[in-house]
C-alpha cells in the first residue's frame, strides 16, 4: 500500500538525483527532463487508473489544455492572439525578458486552474460511465479536445503556435525547464504521498476493490472520483504549461497522440508504487537506447501476465502505439527526444533527429 | 402499524417481460428483526435491490421512516441509514480489515474538506472493538481478500456496523458458512439487535437460523406475497410448504 511517508533518505536521493543528472549529462538535459516528465504523467494517471480502477487514456487532453491555456495567457497579456497566431502575420514579435517571464508565470498558474476547471466539467459526462466505457469516453474527450483546438484559428488551428522564446541561452534554457519539471515531479510526488495517506486514498482504494459496495454503504463516490480527476488536471496542467515551452511550438494532434502511453509508464498492476513510476519510467521511456523493441515486448509480456483482468485489454493495446513511435512513424512529439537510437528504420531515425 | 420503519406498498418491479415483484407489501417494525423467505427465484433478492435503490420500482412505494425512498439513489438510501450486505460478500479485498472499517465510518454528514481528514482515534478504536465483536481483531491487519468466505461475511457484517445504520439488510448472512460457525453469527446478529439497537430484515434459506431470530416472516414466491406471521403460523402454514416443496 501507500499509505507510508517517503524515508528522509529517499527524498534526499531522489533530489540529489534530480540536482546531479543534468550536471553530470549536459548532453541529455532534454532527455532527463522528459524523464520527470513521464513521471508525472504516471503518478497523475495512478490518481485514477491505479488508485482509483478507472482506466484513463483521456489524460492528455489536460496537458494540452495547459500548453494552449498558458500560451494563451503568455501572449494574451500583451499581444493580440489572433494576430500573433495568424499565418497572415508579417511582423516579427519580440518579448523581452520580464514580458516573458511574468507572462509564463501566470500562464502555468492560468494552466493548472483552467485544466482543473475543464477537469470538472468534463467529469459531469465521463463519470457516467465505467469499466471500458470510461476508458474509451476519456480517449474521446481527448481526441475532440485535439481535434477541436485544431480547427479553432485564433489559437493557430493545425499550423499550431510558436511559443514566446526564451530570452536566455541555449543551455540556460534546458536547464531552466528541466528543474521546473523536476521540481513539479518532486512537489506531485510528495503531493500525492501526502493525499493517500488521508482518507481519500482509503476511499478511491475502496472504489478501485468494489464501487458497488462502496456506493452502498453511503461513500459519496462521485465527489472522489471528480476530485481525483481534477487533482490529476491539475498538475497536467502546469506540466503542459512548462513543456509547451521547453520545445517551444505546440500543437493539439501531436499532443494528443500518447494517451494510451500514459498507462504504459504505469506499473502494470495497478499497484501504484511510487518506485515503478520513476525507476518504471526510467527503464521504459526509450532513455534506454537500442533494446527498446526488446524491453517493449518483454514489458508486455509481463504486463499482460501480471496485469489485474481490469488492466489486460489496455496493456495489450499498449505495444502498438508505442512501436509506432519507436518506429520514428510519428515525428514532433512529446516523445521524440527518446527516439533516435530506438528506431530501427534510416529513415525514421533522421525523422527522429530531424525533431530533436 | 405505526412503529413500523420500513413501509412497502404494492410495490411492482419487472424485468421486460418477467415480473419478479408483484403488488408487494410489507412492513419492518422498528428494532426488530423481520425474515423474509421463499424459494429460489421467488424475488427476494429483487425486493432488497429496490428498496436500497439498486433496481428502480416500476410502480408502488417504499417508505423508510415516513420518507418515500423510491426515487433516491444507493448512496442517498444508504446515507439515510439503510444499509445492505450482499448474498455474495463484498468487501475490499486489496485493503485491510482495519481499513475496509476505517472506511465504512458514516458518511452522512462528510463535507468536501472529510476527504481530506486523517482517521480519529476514535475511528479507530470504534473498528478495532468491532473488529473483536465479529471475532476478527486478530487478522485486522491482513488483507480482507485472503480471509476466508466466512470471516469475509463476518468482516462485512462488522462494516456494517461500523456505518452506524438504523435498519440492516441482510442477504442471506449464513450462506457458505461453515454450520459450526452459524450459532455464533446467530448470536452476533441478535447482539447487533439487542445492544445497538439496529433494525434487521434479513433473507435466508435456513428455516432454523431465521425461525430462530426473526418475529415476524413474510414469505414470497413467484414474486406475489405468499404468507406472513410469527414464526409458527408460517411453519404450520401448507402455502408455505407447498411453495417450497414445488407444490405451488
Amino acid at each position: 500500500m501507500t499509505r507510508t511517508s517517503l524515508h528522509p533518505i529517499t527524498i534526499g536521493l531522489l533530489l540529489l538525483v534530480g540536482v546531479a543528472a543534468p550536471l553530470l549529462f549536459p548532453a541529455y538535459t532534454n532527455q532527463i527532463a522528459v524523464l520527470w516528465l513521464m513521471i508525472v504523467f504516471a503518478m497523475t494517471w495512478d490518481t485514477l487508473g491505479g488508485q482509483m480502477g478507472y482506466n484513463s487514456l483521456g489524460n492528455i487532453f489536460f496537458f494540452g489544455a495547459g500548453m494552449y491555456t498558458c500560451a494563451v495567457v503568455q501572449i494574451g497579456l500583451y499581444y493580440d492572439v489572433g494576430m500573433y497566431t495568424s499565418g497572415a502575420r508579417t511582423t516579427h514579435i519580440v518579448f523581452t525578458t520580464a514580458q516573458y517571464f511574468t507572462g509564463f508565470a501566470f500562464g502555468v498558474v492560468a494552466a493548472g486552474i483552467m485544466a482543473a476547471i475543464l477537469a470538472v466539467a468534463t467529469s459531469w459526462v465521463v463519470f457516467g460511465l465505467r469499466g471500458p466505457y470510461f476508458a474509451i469516453g476519456t480517449l474521446g474527450v481527448a481526441v475532440a479536445g485535439a481535434e477541436l483546438v485544431a480547427s479553432w484559428q485564433w489559437v493557430g488551428a493545425a499550423s499550431g503556435i510558436s511559443m514566446p522564446v526564451f530570452p536566455g541561452a541555449p543551455q540556460t534554457q534546458k536547464l531552466f525547464f528541466y528543474f521546473l519539471l523536476f521540481a513539479l515531479a518532486f512537489v506531485v510526488l510528495l503531493f500525492l504521498r501526502w493525499l493517500y495517506s488521508t482518507n481519500f486514498g482509503m476511499a478511491i482504494n475502496a472504489i478501485r476493490d468494489d464501487e458497488e459496495k462502496a456506493e452502498a454503504m453511503g461513500l459519496y463516490t462521485r465527489r472522489y472520483k471528480r476530485t481525483a480527476w481534477t487533482i490529476a488536471a491539475f498538475f497536467l496542467g502546469i506540466a503542459g504549461a512548462i513543456f509547451g515551452n521547453m520545445i517551444g511550438f505546440i500543437d493539439a494532434r501531436d499532443i494528443a497522440f500518447p494517451t494510451t502511453t500514459f498507462q504504459y509508464f504505469h506499473d502494470s498492476d495497478g499497484a501504484a508504487r511510487w518506485q515503478g513510476h520513476v525507476l518504471g519510467t526510467g527503464g521504459r521511456c526509450g532513455c534506454l537506447p537500442r533494446h527498446q523493441g526488446g524491453d517493449l515486448d518483454l514489458f508486455s509480456r509481463l504486463a499482460v501476465r501480471d496485469a489485474r483482468p481490469a488492466h489486460r485489454d489496455y496493456c495489450r493495446l499498449l505495444p502498438a502505439g508505442h512501436r509506432r513511435l519507436v518506429d520514428g512513424e510519428i515525428s514532433g512529439t512529446v516523445w521524440s527526444p527518446c527516439c533516435i537510437d530506438g528506431a530501427r528504420s534510416a529513415v525514421a531515425r533522421d525523422q527522429a533527429r530531424t525533431t530533436c | 402499524m405505526n412503529d413500523a420503519i420500513i413501509e412497502l406498498t404494492n410495490v411492482t418491479k419487472s424485468f421486460g417481460g418477467v415480473v419478479a415483484n408483484r403488488n408487494v407489501s410489507l412492513s419492518v417494525p422498528r428494532g426488530r428483526i423481520t425474515g423474509l423467505i421463499g424459494p429460489n427465484g421467488s424475488g427476494k433478492t429483487t425486493l432488497f435491490n429496490s428498496i436500497v435503490g439498486y433496481h428502480p420500482i416500476d410502480s408502488g412505494s417504499i417508505r423508510f421512516e415516513g420518507q418515500e425512498i423510491s426515487q433516491l439513489r444507493v448512496q442517498e438510501i444508504a446515507r439515510l441509514g439503510l444499509l445492505r450486505t450482499f448474498q455474495t460478500t463484498r468487501i475490499y479485498g486489496k485493503m485491510s480489515c482495519l481499513q475496509n472499517m476505517q472506511i465504512s465510518i458514516p458518511h452522512r454528514k462528510a463535507g468536501f474538506f472529510d476527504m481530506f481528514a486523517y482517521d480519529r482515534p476514535d475511528v479507530i478504536e470504534r473498528a478495532e472493538h468491532l473488529l473483536s465483536f465479529v471475532g476478527l481483531y486478530e487478522k485486522r491487519f491482513l488483507r480482507a481478500g485472503s480471509l476466508s468466505f466466512g470471516q469475509q461475511k463476518l468482516l462485512e457484517f462488522a462494516m456494517a456496523l461500523m456505518n452506524e445504520p438504523t435498519v440492516l439488510l441482510l442477504d442471506e448472512p449464513t450462506a457458505g458458512i461453515n454450520p459450526t460457525l452459524i450459532n455464533g453469527l446467530i448470536d452476533r446478529l441478535k447482539r447487533a439487535n439487542a445492544e445497538f439497537g439496529i433494525t434487521m430484515l434479513i433473507i435466508e434459506h435456513n428455516m432454523r437460523v431465521i425461525m430462530n431470530m426473526a418475529s415476524k416472516i413474510y414469505c414470497l414466491a413467484h414474486g406475489e406475497m405468499l404468507a406472513a406471521g410469527a414464526p409458527e403460523e408460517i411453519q404450520g402454514n401448507q402455502n408455505v410448504v407447498d411453495a417450497y416443496l414445488g407444490a405451488h
